[in-house]
């Protein structure tokens, strides 16, 4: 159950001379708003009364001071964000209101600051939500670069790759809703297997591609555009992996990572032309991005086998991978002047 | 609403908002260039502001009436998208260009300037960007809480998610290859809005009792709004145009600066047309500077030519690298210039029998042979059938040709974004190598900056500020001549004429000549005994580096 909760507090002071059907209008507004459990009060000698009632959305208070004319109100509804605006509106119209003070709060975890309502493991699926929507993007992107040179027409080529990008990542929902993941971790590892290889090397691939089936260009550009829709099912499939398993940690945490996701995104967006591009070559960013996506990879990897105590291949394959990408980002000049050498500019 | 209506509504809506941010994105990196820059950046914040969005939506009683009202601010926002980045424009660049004369007589200062001016024109335009995000983010949340409000329509949302993507591949591929050839992004953002406007008064009629009649007077209010658009929009387009291009040098060129004249002046002096080709915009108009009448031609709001400049910059591009050679090539190969201008200048030499000509945009070709004020200029030089004409990327005519030539003359805009980069890269100029025979030369128009003085976009336009050499010179003058050593050009002399200046390259064994003293001609008429006897004795501070190497896979471009 979440601790998420809304509470209202009103001070009312009345007008004119005091009657004790004020207060049974208070209690009928109650009565007709929410679920009453059970009902207790007591009355002061000479006056004035505490009422209290038990509701099935938690619980509701009033103490009257009919010398003073006023009546503290209280409300608390185990909901988050409850709307308390048709609840002060009838008051306000069934009641000769003199003065009226109101305050709501949220109470539960909801009322910490954001950051200290999560727990650690919590944190760590944000983090990873963040790097790996930022590393979808970076692939897409490196790609669109790529075809760019082989294909020509940037601004084309980046209006079509975006667009195949986020319809992918639909195709990626839809096939995820078919194929109803049990074992998400083991899910989320062999997606991020796949991204790692697909994205990591696409730049590679698609040179390759364009050197060996230059005659045909039919084919090459199916290719070379299934290249972005296969990261974009990938991703696709990811985001709600990775959103069913915020929802397994904690009810309502998948719209935390939905919002993560986004956010990850803006910065992958953000980098790339600002700082990516102008300081790193291309097959530089691709390997750097890999890794950051071995070493997310690890992350779940390493939780997994924590706790089911098994599935040790896993850190040894994302070990393994994530000292590949690593030897790549060290070598990649060289490894750029080999492959635009042999690929690109063919035997010059 | 049925299941069926709300996979439709869901679709077209999510193309609607994409649309808004291609146009934002296309219209910004026209205005003030850099294509990926600006694409990655809009991308960026839109995306953003659809997660606040979303995460903003809280449940709502009545969804169909925050749907309605969304949808009518978003086609008000995505009417206005494109107009307003115009206003933003014109005024940014008025200021520019008065900022650049005397006004600020210090550089620093004047950068310092351009940067806040800047941040102030990127904040304005991408808040725009966030409020259609922000906004569309609202629409996916509100389709899936009317399908669960309805339980006979109750299905699974992620079939409307899937509409919503589809709706947005729909929406890029349509602006890829139909809005943006065919009809341009003031219309395209009228037309879409109109979409949009359509889309917001079915769902009210849809839901008549929900809607209050406020709603309907909104909606006929924007559709007024629209109906004015579509009909002033050439009239808008063409006074942004005057503005952008006008306002700045007719408040410089007259002492006089009260704002109604300011005002005529700039609206008088004919129409600045405006040519969409399928690549680029190509704007031409005619200004009056101290009183002297001139024509001008833009590609992408960037300078190309100005006619009465042009002679001695073609002069000095077609003539002096035959002067340093030694002798006239046979066979040419001319790579951009689609003005015809330095074809005009090489047509003089009875020597070269063989020019094949190059050219991405086959209506700046058309525009240059049929305009009466360019053709005078090019003398037809366009419609001699004696050059070959290839209509075709360089880039990828370069990669493929067999044939060798004599001589390769490159004409270009300036390396200053990433897709324009692609054109100075290394692997470019591997391939200019093989095609160049063993005794010919290249050369190439490119920004390089003399120790003292300076060539740059902005003082080719109006005025020379005062500076001195910066890092930032240093690095863009390694940065070209690096990329040519690295390509494998040991012989490169770099020269500058007037405000212009060109790169001379070769691998030819024979004897090159320095000393142009003396070697006048009325052949090339503007270039006297002072400017040539200059070649040789131009100092290009530089460093020849592997750091400086613009390749295309990791492209450096040069402000």
């Amino acid at each position: 159950m979440r601790t998420d909760s809304a509470h209202l507090i009103l001070d009312l002071w009345m007008e004119g001379q005091w009657s004790n059907d004020w207060v049974a209008k208070l209690e009928d507004i109650i009565d007709q708003e929410f679920t009453v459990v059970h009902k207790s009060r007591h009355l002061f000698e000479p006056q004035g009364e505490t009422v209290a009632f038990i509701l099935s959305e938690s619980h509701f208070t009033l103490h009257s001071y009919p010398e003073e004319n006023y009546v503290s109100f209280d409300v608390y509804i185990c909901k988050p964000d409850f709307d308390f605006v048709q609840i002060v509106k009838k008051i306000e119209a069934f009641l000769p209101i003199a003065r009226i003070h109101q305050r709501s709060f949220r109470r539960g975890e909801y009322a910490l600051p954001w950051l200290s309502r999560w727990k650690n493991s919590e944190k760590g699926l944000f983090l990873a939500t963040f790097i790996l929507a930022s590393c979808s993007l970076l692939y897409e992107l490196m790609l669109a670069q790529t075809l760019s040179s082989i294909l020509g027409d940037t601004a084309h080529r980046y209006n079509v790759t975006i667009g195949m990008y986020i319809a992918s990542m639909g195709l990626g929902a839809l096939l995820y809703e078919k194929f109803q993941a049990k074992r998400l971790t083991t899910s989320l590892l062999k997606v991020e297997t796949l991204l790692i290889i697909v994205g990591g090397l696409a730049p590679f691939l698609s040179l390759i591609l364009d050197s060996s089936l230059r005659e045909y260009p039919i084919l090459l550009s199916i290719l070379l555009h299934s290249l972005i829709v296969a990261i974009g099912v990938l991703s696709g499939f990811e985001l709600p992996l990775l959103m069913d398993m915020g929802q397994k940690k904690k009810e309502g945490l998948s719209t935390v990572v939905l919002g993560v996701d986004y956010l990850g995104t803006l910065f992958g967006a953000i980098i790339v032309p600002l700082f990516l591009v102008p300081l790193v070559s291309l097959f530089g960013i691709s390997a750097v991005v890999a890794f950051f996506n071995c070493v997310v990879a690890l992350y779940f990897s390493i939780e997994l086998t924590i706790s089911k105590k098994a599935n040790f291949v896993w850190v040894m394959l994302f070990v393994l991978l994530a000292c590949l990408s690593w030897l790549g980002w060290a070598n990649h000049l060289e490894i750029q002047e080999w492959i635009v050498g042999k690929y690109f500019l063919g035997d010059l | 609403m049925s299941k069926r209506e709300l996979i439709i509504l869901s679709c077209l809506l999510s193309f609607c908002s994409i649309s808004y941010e291609l146009l934002f994105a296309n219209a910004l990196a026209i205005m003030a260039g850099n294509i990926v820059w600006w694409h990655s950046v809009t991308i960026g914040i839109y995306v953003a502001g659809l997660g606040f969005g979303t995460f903003k939506s809280t449940k709502t009683l009545f969804p169909v009436k925050k749907l309605v009202s969304t949808e009518l601010k978003l086609s008000i926002i995505g009417a206005l998208s494109v107009a307003s980045i115009y206003c933003f424009s014109a005024v940014y660049e008025t200021l520019m260009s008065i900022a650049k004369v005397g006004y600020i007589t210090d550089y620093a200062m004047f950068v310092t300037l351009k940067t806040q001016v800047k941040m102030l024109y990127f904040i304005m335009c991408q808040s725009l960007v966030f409020s259609v995000g922000y906004f569309s983010g609202f629409e996916l949340p509100l389709l899936i809480s009317l399908s669960s409000n309805d339980e006979k329509s109750s299905f699974s949302v992620n079939r409307l998610i899937a509409a919503n993507y589809f709706g947005t591949l729909i929406g890029t591929l349509t602006f890829a290859y139909f809005l943006i050839p065919k009809l341009d992004t003031l219309y395209s953002s009228l037309v879409v809005a109109t979409l949009n406007l359509a889309i917001c008064l079915w769902i009210s009629l849809k839901s008549k009792k929900l809607v209050s009649s406020k709603v309907f007077a909104a909606i006929t209010g924007v559709a007024l709004m629209l109906t004015v658009g579509f009909l002033g929009a050439k009239k808008f387009e063409q006074t942004f145009l005057r503005v952008y291009y006008r306002a700045g040098t007719t408040f410089l060129s007259e002492n006089n600066h009260d704002l109604k004249s300011w005002w005529n002046l700039t609206m008088d002096n004919g129409d600045v047309t405006r040519i969409k080709t399928l690549y680029q915009y190509i704007d031409y108009f005619n200004l009056s500077w101290k009183g002297e009448d001139e024509f001008l031609l833009m590609i992408n709001t960037n300078f190309q030519f100005n006619s009465s400049t042009e002679q001695s910059y073609h002069e000095a591009f077609a003539h002096i690298p035959l002067l340093i050679s030694g002798n006239i090539p046979k066979k040419v190969l001319v790579l951009g210039a689609g003005d015809g201008l330095l074809l005009r200048e090489l047509k003089k030499y009875n020597e070269i029998t063989d020019i094949t000509h190059v050219e991405l945009d086959e209506e700046i070709v058309e525009l240059s042979k049929n305009h009466p004020a360019i053709s005078k200029l090019n003398e037809g030089v366009l419609s001699d059938p004696s050059v070959k004409r290839i209509i075709g990327d360089a880039f990828q005519f370069l990669r493929k040709t067999d044939e060798t030539f004599d001589a390769i003359y490159i004409d270009f805009p300036y390396p200053q974004d990433y897709n324009v980069a692609k054109l100075f890269s290394v692997e470019f100029y591997k391939f200019v190598k093989r095609t160049l025979r063993d005794d010919g030369f290249a050369v190439i128009d490119v920004p390089l900056r003399l120790k003292e003085g300076k060539t740059d976009e902005i003082n080719r336009r109006f005025v020379e500020l005062q500076s001195n050499f910066s890092d930032n010179d240093f690095r863009r003058n390694s940065v070209v001549l690096s990329t040519v050593d690295k390509a494998g050009f040991n012989t490169r002399i770099p020269y500058l004429v007037g405000k212009e200046t060109f790169l001379f390259m070769t691998n030819s064994k024979s004897k090159l000549n320095y000393d142009l003293f003396g070697k006048t001609s009325p052949m090339y008429p503007s270039l006297d005994n002072d400017s040539l006897s200059l070649i040789n004795r131009q100092y290009f501070p530089h460093e020849i580096s592997n750091d400086f190497i613009n390749s295309i896979f990791h492209p450096q471009i040069v402000e």
